[in-house]
């Protein structure tokens, strides 16, 4: 900014009011990014709970996966469920399915997601050799959902579930496989029921 | 630093003396409110053109996450408000940038009549003005359907209805407007396009020409 007069040294009341100027438009420029930030970052920041969709009524349920093994030991089943999805700000219905087996005790049922840990196709059951098969890439899982052979890098998802009025209802999550994600091979069947308070 | 930066630039575009030329030069004595405070009215159209920058930065964050469809465009307007971060004080700035142009764009056009600016050589330059006008105020009008709200909808109904009254061509005017007999799904992605779409592109076309003629023809006075 060329003055009529030579600049003086030192703090002069043109300086003054360029810094107050500038201060000015920073609090505004501020004012206006931190709320546009905020709308391009939340999705990083976004926390989902769980979405608890109805399986199916657990005597059902428990006398098909019972009838499609043998000799009292419950069997794989597929289990198709509807539900009302929420993508952000769209609602609509949606249908999947879980892959769902009766093994008794405190905790009888065990459902496992169908989703391939390696790329996200649906696994299918295979009663011949007790396995789910991917169709995609040749990924193998055990009856618990252990990853065996193929591609894929993970364990099947395992649902949580609960029971009310004696219907079996599954926790989908915000997980890629829509369910509970064991990290290792774990041998153990995780003990998915929560208990109802 | 800074300084080495532009250097480097300089040696192979020069753009310091364009910046000077476009915004780095001294204004008369009588606009300058630090000179004079009374001053300030000069600074009406400056500030609309701020507010109409802070427009266009909350617009296109706005634009993430609202879609401009019947049964959505409701339901991610409230997304945006309960679920975004800030998301409400970036919708709120954007609805109360809107009527802060208009505000100020009136006080900008009262100054420019009482100081008799539109005389001789600078008719062209109010005429692109009232163009402006007219430009921002269809943005207001666009926008205030976006919501999809009731008072959206209906303050729509209410606003293109007036076009029916137009001699002859009143009833096709409506349906253009409109995009069909009556306010629906094709107002809405009308409206959108139009407000996101073909308004920004004229205003920055008109504003430039604005800008261009404020520097072809000056600022006038003092008085």
């Amino acid at each position: 900014m060329a003055g009529k007069q030579p600049q003086k040294a030192g703090w002069t009341r043109r300086d003054f009011f360029n810094w107050v100027l500038n201060v000015t438009m920073g609090v505004i420029a501020l004012l206006v990014a931190v709320p546009a930030v905020g709308e391009a970052i939340t999705p990083a920041f976004a926390k989902t709970k769980p979405l608890w969709v109805r399986l199916g009524l657990a005597s059902k349920l428990q006398a098909a996966s019972l009838s499609a093994g043998q000799g009292g030991v419950g069997s794989v089943v597929k289990a198709s469920y509807t539900y009302t999805a929420l993508d952000h700000w769209v609602q609509q219905p949606a249908s999947d399915y879980a892959y769902l087996r009766y093994i008794g005790g405190s905790c009888p049922f065990y459902i496992l997601s169908p989703i391939c840990t390696h790329l996200g196709c649906h696994v299918d059951w295979v009663p011949s050799s007790s396995q789910f098969h991917c169709p995609c890439h040749g990924s193998i899982y055990s009856i618990d959902g252990l990853n065996v052979s193929g591609p894929a890098p993970l364990p099947l998802g395992v649902f949580r579930w609960k029971l009310v009025n004696g219907e079996i209802r599954i926790a989908r999550e915000d997980t890629f496989t829509g369910a509970y994600q064991r990290q290792g091979e774990a041998p153990k069947q995780p003990c998915l029921m929560v208990k109802q308070a | 630093m800074f300084t080495r930066i532009v250097r480097w630039i300089d040696e192979r575009m020069m753009v310091s003396p364009l910046w000077r030329d476009i915004a780095d030069h001294p204004v008369p004595a009588h606009t300058n409110p630090s000179e004079r405070v009374s001053a300030f009215v000069y600074c009406f159209g400056g500030v609309t053109f701020l507010l109409i920058i802070a427009q266009f930065v909350t617009g296109m964050f706005l634009a993430m996450d609202y879609v401009p469809d019947i049964t959505n465009a409701y339901n991610s307007t409230k997304y945006i408000m309960d679920h975004v971060l800030f998301g409400e004080q970036l919708l709120s700035m954007h609805n109360w940038g809107s009527t802060l142009i208009i505000i100020m764009v009136t006080l900008h056009m009262l100054r420019i009549y009482w100081m008799g600016v539109y005389k001789k050589p600078r008719e062209l330059n109010w005429l692109v003005g009232v163009t402006l006008l007219l430009i921002i105020l269809t943005f207001g009008f666009t926008g205030y359907l976006l919501p999809w709200d009731e008072k959206a909808y209906f303050a729509t109904q209410v606003g293109v209805s007036f076009v029916q009254y137009v001699p002859f061509i009143g009833t096709a005017l409506y349906e253009i407007i409109a995009g069909g007999q009556t306010i629906g799904a094709a107002t809405l992605s009308r409206f959108f396009a139009i407000h996101v779409l073909f308004l920004p592109a004229l205003l920055l076309t008109f504003l430039g020409l604005h800008f261009l003629m404020i520097r072809r023809n000056g600022i006038t006075g003092p008085y």
